[in-house]
């Protein structure tokens, strides 16, 4: 980090090496309460957003988490840097927990989780200068004078690839590339450890997408960035991410380092994600079989019982897959999935997919010796 | 004679900040049973295009000009009620969005009726007979029930399928289709363009598919049409455009995607921004981004021709071909890199 702020100065005094894991996700849930009445809100259920999510992210890695709308990793990225509060669990930043700090108390942790939202154009304040939009975190956490304010913001235009001479203008002189681009400085304004992304290329054309992606692992290298990265894009996600979170209706699918999940994914869930790609190469495309997944996504208000993508899945078991929930079983160092009867191999056809194999029956504990 | 034959057309708005020149000379044809896909960046045209052709632009503002045949007839000069005879019933269009483009205070069932009997000399009776046999076809599970409800009730998915319902209800020879995935999930995805394949094939329709998405296309079409800033840039087979791009834009556009098959340290990004098309560049629109760039590029616009390859595979560029071969031979060991 040579390229260190004079106006930042790190207020840790104990940084996390590399390899040390930096954010501790621990059984995280987030019901959010359906309530009927007027005066006296009487609670009637829940919408479980997340339930039950375990996972960790190293010192200068990239996690990806992927997943179809409504699978609840979005809420997932708001849990974690603390804009929705959490209904159970822990999470733990840095070695310290944060998920029961008061909102004076979290405050001088916003310095070192920042965010990278969706949509460029809803998330910049439109009647703000893009100056005062990517100094307005250093000046909440009075981080220099004024000027040296300034400085650090043309700094930021600058690493970011945009021209700091464009100080003074409003977003809507940018394009969307652009303002995502303002919207990176902003995140990085702080000199954060962690940048939680939410869908950062989702909104933008393949060309000006490539130039974000290109930007994040660059600034990635450059100042030892740690990413969350949420996306629906799997080509994208593949290409960002070093491991690779599939969630499942507010549930951990499969969690696995990047090349391992993409060349043996052992969920049904992430091989029928994987298979309903297009594959821009007509050649390769015509020779496979995607695996179309029948329905929907159920609702989180009512998710199914025990394994809460049985009602889709080509290899469902009855009595067994609605009845019995299925654990991570560990498939190899780091690779853990929650499936009963893992696919066996990859790729596979629809046909090979239905025809599934054993059941896991071993305890985790079990599973995690071997 | 071709289903649709496209020449030359041009489309102009007048806006406030002058005008936009939104189309400029896009020629092509459209077989029966042919898939023809459009692929370009926000912007380019493409969705202008089918607009066009389907007579939907705002009168106001636009001057069309050019030739859309359609079995022979110019739909840009009919008359709005042989345009309105002709939507519908022999062209149809699924747009992007199925969250609004449905009316949320009619029932599917009703907009379905609607759409049978403003063509069709129907009993009511026999209309809904029809709609409920779409809706069954396009794969709704409890079609009859399901006649009742408010789009409200259904899901991206399945109004993504009530749409296409609706455009297959009256047996069209052309299907345009504007993003008909880009607002769905993966799995779904998988599911319309499975769906879409299966009732071409078994209503053997024409289909116009619009996207930006290089892989959608790869899967769908079998010709296909890259815009850039209202220009066609390269016209191709879908095998010769994935194996032999001649377009600086193209390999800009395959390189730039993250791609599942292949492992790529770095995508390479094509630089800038698209332009303006109030003020659009001088000589080829594509030549402030492009690498290969030649003082010849930034004063004459190059025509789109037939590549000294392949007379099929038209494309607009000034480079030789030894180095439009070059490039695609170097873009595809990369992108096929790890490619089984």
């Amino acid at each position: 980090m040579n390229e260190q702020p004079t106006t930042a100065v790190s207020t840790n005094d104990r940084p996390a090496a590399a390899g040390d894991d930096l954010l501790v996700v621990d059984n995280v849930q987030k019901y959010f309460p359906i309530t009927r009445g007027i005066i006296f809100q009487k609670q009637i259920g829940a919408v479980q957003a997340v339930d039950g999510v375990t996972f960790s992210v190293k010192q200068g890695e990239t996690l990806g988490i992927v997943g179809e709308s409504g699978c609840g990793k979005s809420t997932l990225a708001r849990c974690i840097v603390r804009l929705l509060d959490i209904t159970a669990g822990s999470i733990q930043f840095d070695g310290r927990d944060i998920s029961r700090l008061s909102r004076m108390a979290m405050r001088p942790m916003r310095r070192e989780m920042t965010m990278i939202f969706q949509d460029p154009y809803a998330s910049l304040n439109p009647r703000k200068r893009v100056g005062s939009i990517v100094g307005e975190p250093l000046e909440v956490h009075g981080l220099g004078s004024a000027d040296e304010i300034k400085r650090r913001v043309q700094e930021l235009l600058e690493v970011v690839g945009l021209n700091p001479e464009h100080y003074n203008r409003f977003p809507h002189e940018f394009s969307g590339g652009q303002r995502q681009r303002i919207g990176v400085a902003r995140a990085l304004a702080v000199n954060p450890k962690l940048i939680v992304c939410d869908e950062p290329v989702s909104a933008l054309d393949v060309s000006v997408q490539a130039q974000i992606l290109n930007l994040l692992k660059d600034l990635q290298d450059d100042f030892g960035l740690t990413y969350i990265f949420i996306a629906h894009d799997l080509n994208v996600v593949r290409h960002i991410s070093d491991r690779v979170l599939v969630m499942y209706l507010g549930k951990v699918a499969e969690v696995a380092s990047r090349d391992v999940l993409y060349k043996e994914p052992k969920h049904p869930y992430t091989g029928a994600l994987l298979s309903a790609v297009p594959i821009p190469n007509p050649e390769l495309g015509r020779k496979r079989e995607p695996i179309v997944l029948e329905g929907d996504v159920p609702s989180p208000v009512n998710p199914p019982s025990a394994c809460r993508f049985h009602p889709r899945c080509p290899r469902f078991v009855e009595g067994h897959c609605d009845v019995e929930e299925p654990q991570l079983y560990s498939f190899g160092p780091g690779h853990v999935a929650a499936c009963h009867y893992p696919l066996e191999r990859w790729p596979m056809t629809p046909e090979e997919m239905r025809r599934r194999g054993t059941a896991r029956t071993e305890t985790p504990e079990q599973a995690l010796q071997t | 004679m071709s289903l649709l034959e496209v020449k030359d057309l041009h489309t102009s708005f007048r806006t406030d900040d002058g005008i936009v020149r939104a189309v400029e000379g896009v020629s092509f044809e459209v077989e029966k049973g042919q898939t023809l896909g459009i692929v370009g960046e926000s912007g380019s045209g493409k969705s202008v295009t089918c607009l066009t052709i389907m007579g939907l632009n705002p009168s106001r503002n636009t001057i069309s000009t050019g030739e859309a045949l359609w079995k022979g007839k110019n739909l840009l000069t009919a008359k709005p009620r042989e345009l309105r005879e002709i939507r519908g019933s022999e062209i149809s269009m699924i747009f992007q969005d199925p969250m609004t483009s449905l009316n949320p205070v009619h029932t599917i069932g009703r907009q379905l009726i609607e759409a049978i009997q403003l063509h069709r000399d129907l009993t009511k009776r026999a209309a809904h007979a029809r709609a409920r046999e779409l809706l069954k076809a396009v794969g709704i599970p409890k079609a009859d029930a399901r006649m009742d409800d408010y789009p409200h009730q259904f899901s991206g998915g399945m109004r993504q399928r009530v749409m296409i319902a609706m455009a297959l209800i009256n047996d069209p020879d052309l299907l345009i289709a504007d993003e008909p995935t880009t607002a769905l999930d993966v799995t779904t995805q998988a599911q319309i363009l499975t769906l879409m394949k299966r009732l071409q094939e078994e209503f053997g329709s024409a289909v116009l598919i619009i996207t930006h998405d290089l892989g959608v296309v790869a899967e769908t079409a079998d010709d296909v049409l890259v815009m850039y800033a209202a220009n066609v840039v390269e016209q191709a087979s879908v095998d010769d455009l994935f194996n032999r791009p001649q377009h600086p834009y193209t390999w800009g556009l395959m390189g730039s995607l993250p791609r599942l098959e292949a492992d790529l340290e770095r995508l390479t990004q094509i630089p800038g921004q698209p332009p303006s098309l109030l003020r659009p560049p001088a000589g080829c629109r594509f030549h402030p981004r492009c690498p290969h760039v030649m003082e010849v590029c930034k004063t004459t616009v190059p025509p789109l021709a037939p590549s000294e390859r392949d007379p099929a595979h038209l494309q607009a560029c000034h480079l030789d071909q030894e180095t439009k071969d070059r490039e695609a031979a170097k873009l595809l060991e990369i992108t096929m890199a790890g490619a089984g």
